[in-house]
C-alpha cells in the first residue's frame, strides 16, 4: 500500500509535471479555472444557504446588491475567513480545479476507474466541510459531526476545523498523484484502495 | 488493480516525456463501463454532499421542524423571509431584556440580532471588526439597533462566560459590552477553570459592580433560564451550532440570517443601509 502513495520528491514532481502539461492546453486550463471558481463558490456559499435563498435568489435587493452579497462571501473580499482559513480554502479550490481538469483530461484521453476519481470527490466534499468550518468556527463541526457521532472529538480540534481543509488538500494531492500516475502509465496504478469487485 | 496492455502504456507514455498522450486506438475493454461507474459515483457523492452539506440550509420556509435537533440547521436559519416580524420571530423572544446598542430594536429602521459565543474565534473577529464599524456609523446615526444574545455552543468556557455576562446585564447592561470585549480580546487564554476567576478580577479592576456576586451567580447559574431561552430561540430559528449568526430586520420585518463573521458591507447591504 505504501508504494501506491506519493512518498518522495520524485512523486511530487511527476504529479506537478502532469498538472503543468495538461494545463498548458487552453481548454483544460479554462476548465481548471472554471472548476476552481465553481468549487470556491460552492465552498463559500454552502455556509450561507438561507442568506442566498432569502437575499440573493429572492428578496427586495437590487441585482447589484445581490452580487455584492455574493462577493462578500469570498475569502479576502469579505471578512468571513481569517488569513489562514482563506488561504486554505483558496488552496483547496485551486487544487480541486486542477484535479478536476486532470480528471476531465483522463476521461477524455484515457479511461479512468471510479475508485481513482473518488479521490477528487473526497477532496471536494472535505473542502465544503472545511470551508464552512473556517467561516463559522468549530461549532459547525458539531452539527456535521453529530451525524457521525463524533462531535465531542471534532469540537476539540485545536485549529477549529482548519484540519479538514488540510485533509482536503492532502486528498487532492494524493488524487492528483494517482491520476498523474495513471496518465503516465495509462493505467490505474496508484490507488491503494482495493474496491470490491475490482481486479 | 486493472491490467493494461503494452499498447495502452505506449499511447500514454508521452506524459512522462513532457507530452500529454493523445487519444488513439480503441478503448480497452471495460473502459466505458468504468467511465459510467465514475460518472455514477460522481453523481452519487455530489448528491450526498449537496444534501448533507448544503441541505443544512435548505429547510422549508416554515422551518420549525428542525427545532431541537442536535445538529440544528447549520445554515443558521431555515426560515424564509416571508414577512415575519421581530415580534413573532424566535430571536425576538425576551429581546427587551437583552443588551443592545442604539435605538429600541422594535422601533429602529434596521435591527441586527446577533447570536454569538464568547469562546468562538469568528465571533471575536465579527465583534472587533464589523460590529465596531457598524457601531461607529449606523448605530451612532440612530438608524441601527444591535442586540446581542449570548449563545454558548462552542467551548465549555464560553458557557460559563455567558452566565457571567447575563449576571452582569442584570446589574448594569452597559457593563456587558466591555466584559464581552474582554472575553474576545483575551479569548485564547481562557479555560473553564480560569474564566470566572479572571472575570472577577477584571470586574473588580474595571467596574464598580459586585464582582463576587456576579461570579457567584455565574457559578450557580442563576440566570440559566435566560440562556436556555436564547438556546431555544436559536434552535427554533435554525441557528443550530453555528456562531456567529446575525438575524437581519428592516423596519421590523425579518430579512434573513447571515452566518459567520460577515463584512460590514454585507450587513449594510442586507439591511439596506
Amino acid at each position: 500500500m505504501g508504494s501506491r502513495l506519493p512518498t518522495g520528491w520524485r512523486d511530487v514532481q511527476v504529479a506537478a509535471r502532469a498538472v503543468r502539461l495538461v494545463l498548458t492546453r487552453p481548454a483544460y486550463a479554462t476548465a481548471a479555472v472554471v472548476a476552481a471558481w465553481a468549487s470556491l463558490t460552492v465552498f463559500v456559499l454552502s455556509g450561507n444557504i438561507a442568506m442566498v435563498r432569502n437575499l440573493v435568489v429572492s428578496g427586495p435587493l437590487s441585482p447589484g446588491d445581490r452580487l455584492v452579497l455574493v462577493r462578500e462571501q469570498y475569502p479576502f473580499l469579505g471578512t468571513n475567513y481569517g488569513t489562514l482559513e482563506g488561504v486554505a480554502v483558496l488552496a483547496v479550490a485551486a487544487l480541486a480545479g486542477a484535479n478536476l481538469a486532470l480528471v476531465a483530461y483522463h476521461l477524455r484521453e484515457h479511461e479512468l476507474s471510479a475508485s481513482e476519481g473518488g479521490g477528487s470527490l473526497v477532496g471536494v466534499v472535505l473542502g465544503v466541510v472545511g470551508a464552512g468550518c473556517a467561516a463559522c468556527g468549530s461549532a459547525l463541526l458539531v452539527g456535521v459531526a453529530s451525524l457521525l457521532g463524533v462531535s465531542g472529538l471534532l469540537l476539540r480540534f485545536p485549529f477549529g476545523g482548519l484540519e479538514l481543509s488540510a485533509l482536503a488538500v492532502l486528498a487532492l494531492v494524493v488524487s492528483t498523484y494517482w491520476i498523474a500516475h495513471g496518465l503516465r502509465g495509462g493505467e490505474v496504478g496508484g490507488c491503494p484502495v482495493d474496491v470490491g469487485g475490482r481486479r | 488493480m486493472k491490467q493494461t496492455s503494452r499498447s495502452d502504456r505506449e499511447r500514454t507514455a508521452g506524459v512522462d516525456d513532457g507530452r500529454p498522450a493523445r487519444r488513439g486506438g480503441r478503448e480497452p475493454e471495460g473502459g466505458s463501463r468504468s467511465r459510467r461507474r465514475l460518472l455514477l459515483a460522481l453523481g452519487g457523492v455530489s448528491t450526498i454532499a449537496v444534501a448533507g452539506c448544503l441541505g443544512n440550509g435548505g429547510g422549508e420556509a416554515d422551518g420549525d421542524e428542525d427545532a431541537g435537533s442536535e445538529g440544528g440547521n447549520e445554515d443558521g436559519g431555515g426560515e424564509g423571509a416571508d414577512g415575519e416580524t421581530l415580534e413573532s420571530h424566535p430571536v425576538g423572544v425576551d429581546l427587551a431584556e437583552k443588551p443592545r446598542l442604539g435605538p429600541d430594536p422594535f422601533d429602529a429602521p434596521a435591527t441586527l440580532v446577533v447570536l454569538d459565543d464568547p469562546s468562538c474565534p469568528r465571533c471575536a473577529a465579527y465583534h472587533q471588526g464589523t460590529v465596531a464599524e457598524l457601531r461607529e456609523s449606523h448605530v451612532a446615526a440612530g438608524e441601527l439597533s444591535i442586540v446581542y444574545r449570548p449563545y454558548p455552543v462552542v467551548y465549555d468556557w464560553g458557557e460559563r462566560a455567558a452566565h457571567a455576562l447575563e449576571a452582569t446585564v442584570e446589574r448594569d447592561p452597559e457593563a456587558f459590552w466591555p466584559l464581552l470585549g474582554y472575553y474576545f480580546d483575551e479569548q485564547s487564554s481562557f479555560t473553564s477553570d480560569t474564566v470566572l476567576e479572571r472575570t472577577a478580577s477584571w470586574l473588580t479592576a474595571e467596574t464598580d459592580l459586585d464582582a463576587a456576586g456576579i461570579v457567584a451567580d455565574a457559578r450557580e447559574e442563576t440566570f440559566a433560564d435566560r440562556i436556555e431561552t436564547t438556546l431555544e430561540a436559536g434552535s427554533a430559528a435554525g441557528a443550530g451550532g453555528v456562531t456567529p449568526v446575525s438575524y437581519t430586520f428592516v423596519d421590523g420585518v425579518f430579512q434573513s440570517p447571515i452566518n459567520g463573521s460577515a463584512s460590514t458591507t454585507a450587513i449594510e447591504t442586507a439591511l439596506q443601509l
